[in-house]
């Protein structure tokens, strides 16, 4: 009896792994998994990741299927028969050291390129930034906001023609985009989940942050503080707005559209709703019921579906996103110079 | 045995824990707005003057607690905020979203009540503002008028470039209009009760407590308040027309800006923010604002403009004044154009000293 138990403790432990492949095997199916990668290059950090991943996702499934099987085999095994231990054994250290060395040094040396792109000068910023492709922004992390300076027609940053704005980042898509981080007063970490760039603002230091949109993509997406920085942390928040290289997105168009569409669905709803309490109790009432219930069900999706877009053309119409990055900052150095109140 | 003795004495601590959060979470309701235990409604004087400060430690409880039921009948509580007899300038909902909001991002710094107080504040500087007695500094009205609500949505819009006041510039998840309102309000509760209490202060006498205030004079000086700010609107600063500068317009708009910065008969600027622009003139030390602290004036050289650094900015800034602080308004002194080449000056300074340095630095 006492032997059966201990076996059953054993499977205890293989719950745990089998817990963990399991969360990771149906995570992208929960959305549970990264944010949608909207950056030129992103992938790559993924293809990172995912190598570490397998690497120590081999190693834990190893691992936990040895210990699992130590202990499912050898517990409840003879009585006062105590374990041997091993003090020493140089070939299993010799070996366990080189192995994860081995390791170590083939993700640092897969690394290098990766990390040269995004901090470095390397030849393909460099050719970038000869050809006036790059553009070049300065963020300056405070508690608790993001101040953002855009060079002007100079290209250089920390002249009279500089554009200066707050919480809001604006970048030409399909453009390499370097970041001047700084910050004035703790350590911020300047986060675009969507775009797989973090780096930590130190006060003192000037960092490179190289990244660049998608081509085609134009929107906005988070901007946040990833460093505990102070009591406003939480308010360090802002968006990353993506311009599109041709104006050709209709924004206002799509905003009326989707307000007509929340109006219909939204009467839809009303009217099956008005339908269900007209139903009789005749023979096929309750497949009219179940049917209606789907109907509705059905109708509600479409409404929330409707409003959520409805909401995030909206807003990006308020940020902009219908504009050329280049009009987008005429705009803004008209309003920064403005001589009138409105 | 000894088993059963550990579960008794676990069951104990489980319940001594439960009862003990169950008693912290039976906490005072916030009803009414306190009485403040001193107020101060001067306006910005030389550090050599300290400003009068009333002290309500001496009043009679009855008095106390009239001064507390006006302020509930004219805006309500804490939790149940409103302006009586403007149900249409001042919405419940929208005061109840401007509440909500304040005390997710506001109450830490300016404190429950909007005196300024909040458990961060003393670790600032400058001070967050203290909306008691009603003034503010960033706004298009000139001295000793109210803002405009849009004033007050501007400042939690872009912060104040230079103090701890961060912007809260994410309009499509918080309304600042709303937020404004609600801060309108408490800068009318406050002033109302500084008003009762100066009038307490000088009208009733402390021999004869049961007297107390006359329902007549409270609902006059809640008049006067809601006038004030009524009259804000049409208290606008009218900004001179001008055109946006370059090359050598701009060069001579600028050197004339600098002449009248260090005019002693026009803008006199050098007396406080000296030859530089740096804030190392003469009169530095001098003054305190209306709220007692000691102010020191703004370096302008740094290109940080706690009302924002448009041309417009700059512009009231120079025609209105600071309200509670020494910077009197221009517009009387100078014409509109003239105001305008100060405020190229101004906003050029940012670039003197890096180009100075930089001339330095390449001579080397």
């Amino acid at each position: 009896m006492r032997n059966k138990l201990d076996k059953l403790w054993s499977l205890l432990f293989l719950a745990v792994p089998v817990y963990c492949v399991w969360i990771f095997v149906v995570a992208p199916q929960y959305g549970w998994w990264f944010p949608e990668d909207v950056s030129a290059k992103g992938f790559e950090l993924d293809k990172l990741f995912m190598m570490i991943l397998t690497i120590t996702g081999i190693a834990f499934v190893i691992t936990q299927a040895i210990l699992v099987y130590v202990v499912f085999v050898y517990s409840g095994r003879v009585r006062g028969h105590k374990a041997q231990f091993i003090h020493t054994h140089h070939g299993i250290e010799v070996g366990g050291a080189v192995l994860v060395s081995v390791i170590l040094l083939i993700v640092a040396l897969v690394q290098i390129g990766d990390w040269e792109k995004r901090k470095y000068w390397n030849d393909e910023n460099q050719a970038a930034l000869a050809a006036e492709n790059a553009v070049t922004i300065g963020v300056e992390a405070r508690q608790f906001e993001w101040r953002i300076t855009y060079p002007g027609k100079d290209g250089q940053l920390g002249t009279p023609d500089d554009i200066r704005g707050v919480n809001k980042l604006h970048i030409p898509n399909d453009r390499p985009v370097l970041i001047k981080l700084t910050s004035t007063d703790v350590l911020h970490s300047f986060f675009l989940p969507n775009f797989r760039v973090k780096q930590d603002a130190v006060p003192g230091m000037e960092i490179n942050v190289w990244f660049q949109a998608k081509g085609d993509r134009a929107g906005h997406w988070d901007l946040v503080c990833a460093e505990l920085c102070g009591w406003g942390h939480y308010k360090m928040k802002g968006v990353v707005v993506v311009h599109p290289t041709t104006p050709s997105i209709e924004l206002a168009g799509q905003a009326a559209l989707l307000e007509a569409a929340v109006i219909t669905h939204t009467e839809a709803l009303a009217e099956l709703n008005e339908t269900s309490s007209d139903l009789d109790s005749g023979d096929d009432a309750a497949a009219q019921r179940q049917k209606l219930e789907q109907d509705r069900a059905a109708a509600l999706k479409n409404l929330t579906a409707a409003k959520q877009d409805l909401a995030l053309t909206e807003t990006n119409l308020r940020l902009g996103v219908d504009k050329t990055w280049e009009t987008w900052l005429e705009d803004a150095w008209a309003a920064q110079e403005a001589t009138t109140l409105e | 045995m000894t088993h059963r003795r550990g579960r008794l004495t676990f069951l104990l601590c489980i319940s001594i824990v439960a009862l003990s959060s169950c008693g912290l979470t039976v906490q005072p309701a916030l009803v009414v707005y306190p009485v403040s235990e001193e107020f101060g409604l001067a306006n910005a004087s030389k550090i050599t003057e300290p400003q009068q400060v009333i002290s309500t430690a001496e009043f009679p409880e009855v008095w106390k607690a009239q001064i507390q039921a006006a302020l509930q009948m004219y805006f309500g509580s804490p939790d149940v905020p409103f302006v009586l007899g403007s149900g249409e300038e001042f919405p419940t909902q929208t005061l109840r979203t401007g509440r909500d909001l304040f005390r997710e991002h506001c109450v830490h710094c300016h404190g429950l009540y909007g005196d300024g107080d909040g458990p961060t504040a003393p670790f600032l500087n400058p001070r967050p503002r203290d909306f008691r007695n009603g003034k503010f500094k960033f706004k298009s009205t000139p001295v000793g008028k109210k803002p405009t609500q849009e004033d007050i949505a501007r400042v939690i819009r872009i912060g104040a470039h230079g103090t701890m006041m961060p912007s809260f510039d994410l309009p499509w998840e918080m309304d600042v209009e709303a937020l404004a309102a609600y801060v309108q309000l408490l800068a009318m509760r406050g002033e109302l009760e500084g008003f009762l209490i100066m009038y307490c202060h000088e009208e009733l006498d402390l021999e004869e407590p049961d007297e107390g205030m006359d329902p007549d004079d409270v609902s006059e000086n809640f008049d006067t308040i809601q006038s004030f700010w009524e009259d804000a609107e049409d208290a606008v600063v009218k900004v001179g027309a001008t055109e946006t500068l370059t090359g050598k317009d701009l060069e001579e708009s600028i050197a004339h800006g600098k002449k009248l910065f260090g005019d002693t008969a026009k803008g006199n600027c050098v007396s406080c923010h000296g030859v530089k622009g740096d804030g190392e003139g003469p009169d530095k030390d001098n003054y305190t604002d209306a709220w007692g602290e000691p102010l020191k004036p703004r370096n302008l050289t740094l290109g940080l403009f706690r009302g924002g650094d448009r041309p417009v900015d700059i512009y009231l800034r120079i025609a209105a004044g600071i309200d509670g602080s020494p910077m009197p308004g221009y517009a009387g002194t100078m014409t509109s154009d003239e105001i305008w080449d100060v405020v190229r000056f101004v906003r050029h300074l940012r670039y003197t000293q890096a180009t100075d340095e930089d001339k330095e630095s390449g001579s080397h």
